[in-house]
């Protein structure tokens, strides 16, 4: 890190990017950042409308996401079998059955009305995820929609919950929803409003947390992971704050405070004692000064750089976030305006997360997220990040850990997959149908066929690898390169469509192109 | 396999020396450089370990329900937990001693267990059980007590901490580990950047990207992109992880072709990874563990058909691998060993199935046991109703053994704490 606090202050490192330094590899480098891509058309507009108002198009107001119909239908039957069984009409069955059931059920099996009913909705859990999981895609993929999207996915990396273990996709909607329309507030608020999600109640057993047995689990992430990170507490500030947080529970898919279950005693919490409840937990912890670095430090290592800044950068950083009321929409500003941002040894720093990948690709292609979701979602996971459902509470650790050899395989395979036009009469009737309707409902190409790389084709070598590095790589294109695929489009046969789409696929998949 | 390209790419060490003609390319300055090129370099390309030691891991998937596998057939008990699902036929059962038997498809493994070869430990699980797919896979891959969460798992812990302070000649030149599943398994995740490779689907499918259907040569060019290093430290480990995954894909691809097993694996998943691995073991890469998975033992309904018939297919796997690895002189030089998230609970339910339990067998197979047959008692069934099996064997005793005297490695560095070990390994 060349950055010297001496030299470039962290009061000019941080302040906004000097006009003249505002052209179109400006425009590029933070179009890659807060959103998925920069296709030529939205740099030129980017850099003509100027930062700031690029800043309040992304940030400025909530764009609504409408999750799919068939989660409303899932949670009507879900809401039945509660009923059900409220009414004593069936017990509660032991855990989760799924196909195995149905097999059997196939298999001429008596099942049982509890399980029957237990095993469609679970069923209709796991394929109704996937079409939520498939339709926040396509709604993420519409670039005027990307930035909001993807500090949202910074913000559910922080204020982890995992579909593995909540399963239930309304909850996971409200969470992500939640964060969604958050942007704006403050993150105490946040927080406050984090410990009251189903999601997360149920994630970090805030529901198993009673007076005489509190569970710990969302006291200790809450400091180490959310809010101040390790070190900056004692486990008996954990203790503590686990006391004060019992007695909240999901009642109707809302969080709720079940003052019954509530411990009302004294606690004591980095030194300062009353009979806390949650809100007071969260109130202590922001009156710790790592409370103001500690989420700048994570919004850095997932929008700027892989390496930390020195101290005094990160503690300017914070300063001017808690006087903004810890906004987040507000840090995501003061960053991206800064003049430290647009240094030369930030751009094309940082390797892409898959879902970043995936988009950024559809978005190079002007493709449509494929309707086809389980596959979108078998390729996500292959890539190392199933949406909604990072590994553990810590999240994605991203950075260098996305890439091994699997995973490139995998990326690799994805661009293989967007090259390679399928014949449609081989796909199963149920596919078939999926591409029906996507078309009908106006969803344009999923795949990179002849006719479009065809415009392509028809220009000359050196035109053609021009287009290609300079349109979709973050970085600049080295002349080897270029030379690379003048080599290759002169010394290779075959239809010259073929060589193009050849070249693109390399370029797609090459190291370049995963960064960012 | 015999176009230009394949013969103009190295896809060993020796080859890319004798390619680069000095040996040492611009590439081996880096950081990252491919581990093969440096190490081989540096160390003057050693032969491999003849005499080292391979873990081969396999995963059975969903929670295996212990008690229809190693069947206590001597106990009323367990017919009365299992009126419609236990195994009351004991002719078809393989007994292993007077009060359990393997499941009427094991019998391929009841022949290796009377060979010494095949060992089943009894009860084996962890305090606290958790009864969650997701939390108690994840307590098995880290190796975590039951309320505490690691990052990484034991295999990567392991590998971590072996290669700390190494001496030269202990480099891995080819992947430190190898999985045959989709994603890389939680048992992998390390804090240092570890050389993994997976041999699932997209590995093959991407090796095919480089065969053109008129059959012509074919000159890739991403071989010729992965080696532009971008700018900067991410730049640069990006290309080396590239340009290994490409050296080794094409390697590997070559193995699998080439590879002619000595015995007849079935076609089921599980059959066909551990052919792969067999032929990757033979090829004598220097890889020490591998991992394999075998899904489907999630039977909360209409058990008994599917879960026989997973048995057949993770005894006859097992089995083949073990003869294959004979045939090749390498059965004392592999240990196989498997492992679920859970057992089942001792009672059936109402759907002919079995829900999530605690302890549970776990099998362990090698040329090398020092103690074969059954190590531990029959699971303790005089339970309340509703009640669950007890661990006996805590499965990080089993992970200490086999590090110890498997891994040769100190298992309280990789499991933090000491554990009692057991007597398969000697």
């Amino acid at each position: 890190m060349s950055l010297d606090p001496a030299k470039f202050t962290p009061m000019q490192a941080w302040s906004p990017l000097k006009a003249e330094d505002w052209n179109r590899d400006a425009a590029r480098h933070l179009l890659h950042r807060i959103g998925f891509s920069a296709t030529p058309d939205r740099v030129e507009q980017t850099f003509k409308q100027g930062l700031q108002k690029t800043l309040e198009d992304a940030y400025g107001y909530v764009r609504p996401f409408t999750p799919p119909e068939s989660l409303a239908v899932y949670t009507q039957k879900r809401n039945e079998l509660i009923d059900a069984q409220a009414m004593g009409a069936v017990t509660p069955a032991a855990g989760p059955q799924g196909k195995r059931v149905a097999q059997a059920a196939a298999a001429g099996a008596v099942i049982p009305p509890q399980r029957q009913l237990q095993m469609e909705l679970n069923q209709l859990q796991q394929q109704t995820f996937h079409e939520f999981v498939q339709s926040w895609l396509a709604f993420a993929a519409k670039p005027e929609n990307s930035p909001q999207e993807n500090l949202t996915m910074f913000l559910a990396n922080v204020l982890v919950i995992g579909q593995a273990k909540v399963k239930d996709p309304e909850r996971i909607h409200n969470h992500i929803n939640l964060l969604r329309t958050s942007l704006r507030q403050g993150y105490p608020s946040i927080i406050k409003s984090v410990t009251y999600s189903p999601a997360m109640i149920q994630y970090l057993d805030l529901n198993t947390s009673v007076a005489g047995v509190p569970n710990e689990n969302y006291a200790r992430e809450v400091m180490e992971l959310f809010t101040l990170g390790e070190g900056h507490y004692t486990e008996g500030d954990i203790k503590e704050a686990a006391r004060a947080l019992t007695g909240i529970v999901v009642n109707n898919e809302q969080g709720f405070f079940a003052r019954r279950r509530w411990d009302p005693s004294v606690k004591t919490i980095f030194g300062k004692s009353g009979n806390f409840g949650a809100d007071d937990v969260v109130d202590l912890i922001f009156m710790q000064p790592e409370a103001r670095t500690h989420l700048p430090k994570r919004f850095l290592a997932f929008f700027l750089s892989p390496d930390a800044l020195p101290a005094p950068y990160l503690t300017e950083l914070g300063s001017q976030w808690a006087r903004s009321n810890f906004r987040v929409d507000q840090l995501a500003r003061t960053v991206f305006s800064s003049q430290l941002f647009y240094r030369p040894e930030f751009r094309a720093a940082l390797v892409k997360t898959p879902i970043q990948y995936y988009l950024g690709l559809c978005q190079d292609l002007s493709l449509d997220v494929s309707p086809f979701e389980n596959q979108v979602y078998q390729n996500l996971r292959a890539m190392g990040q199933e949406p909604f459902n990072p590994p553990n509470v810590r999240g994605w650790l991203g950075g260098k850990n996305w890439i091994n050899s699997s995973t490139l395989a995998a990326r690799r395979q994805l661009v293989q997959q967007l090259f390679n036009p399928f014949n449609e009469r081989n796909l199963t009737a149920d596919l078939q149908m999926k591409l029906q309707a996507a078309r009908q409902a106006g969803h344009g190409a999923i795949n990179m066929d002849n006719t479009r790389l065809q415009s392509l084709a028809d220009k000359s070598d050196e035109e053609i690898a021009k287009q290609l590095l300079n349109y979709y790589l973050a970085g600049e294109a080295t002349d080897a390169y270029q030379r690379d695929i003048l080599d290759y489009m002169q010394n290779d046969q075959g239809p010259r469509v073929g060589l193009v789409r050849d070249v693109a696929v390399a370029l797609f998949q090459s190291p370049a192109y995963h960064l960012c | 396999m015999s176009n230009n390209y394949t013969q103009r790419l190295p896809t060993t060490r020796r080859e890319f020396l004798r390619m680069t003609g000095t040996g040492l390319g611009l590439l081996a300055f880096s950081a990252y450089a491919p581990r093969f090129l440096t190490d081989a370099a540096a160390a003057n390309v050693p032969a491999p370990q003849k005499d080292k030691r391979i873990l081969v891991l396999v995963q059975l998937a969903g929670g295996n329900d212990g008690l229809n596998t190693v069947v206590p057939y001597a106990n009323d008990l367990y017919y009365n937990l299992r009126p419609r699902l236990g195994i009351k036929d004991v002719t078809t059962l393989h007994k292993l001693n007077d009060s359990v038997a393997l499941a009427p498809p094991c019998g391929a493994l009841a022949n290796l267990a009377k060979d010494g070869k095949f060992a089943v430990l009894q009860n084996v699980g962890y305090p606290n059980p958790n009864r969650s797919h997701f939390r108690s896979s994840e307590i098995w891959e880290t190796a975590s007590d039951a309320d505490a969460f690691l990052g990484d798992g034991w295999i990567g812990r392991y590998l971590d901490n072996c290669c700390e302070g190494a001496p030269a000649d202990a480099h891995n030149h080819d992947p430190a580990a190898v999985h045959s599943t989709l994603t890389l398994p939680q048992t992998f995740f390390a804090k240092d950047s570890q050389n993994y490779f997976g041999i699932s689907g997209n590995f093959r499918s991407n090796a095919r990207q480089y065969q053109r259907k008129d059959g012509k040569a074919f000159k890739p060019l991403l071989d010729e992109f992965a080696e532009i290093a971008p700018p900067g430290d991410t730049g640069n480990f990006l290309s080396h992880t590239l340009m290994d995954a490409l050296v080794t894909e094409k390697r590997v691809q070559k193995i699998l072709d080439a590879y002619q097993p000595s015995a007849t694996y079935p076609n089921a998943a599980l059959g066909q990874s551990l052919k792969r691995v067999a032929s990757l073991i033979a090829s004598g890469l220097e890889t020490r563990v591998y991992f394999c998975s075998q899904t489907g033992y999630d039977t909360h309904a209409n058990q008994f058909n599917n879960h026989q018939r997973l048995l057949g297919d993770l005894s006859d796997s097992l089995a083949a691998f073990q003869k294959d690895l004979e045939a090749h002189g390498l059965d004392k030089q592999v240990l196989t060993m498997t492992f679920s998230e859970f057992g089942r609970r001792p009672y059936e339910n109402d759907a002919q199935g079995t829900d999530h339990g605690t302890a549970a067998p776990l099998f362990v197979m090698s040329g090398a046991l020092k103690q074969g047959g059954v190590i531990g008692e029959a699971p303790d069934l005089n339970i309340p109703a509703k009640g669950d099996l007890t661990y006996k064997i805590d499965f990080r005793q089993v992970y200490a053994t086999v590090l110890d005297k498997w891994m040769e490695t100190d298992p309280a560095a990789v499991l933090g704490q000491k554990f009692t070990e057991l007597p398969f390994l000697g």
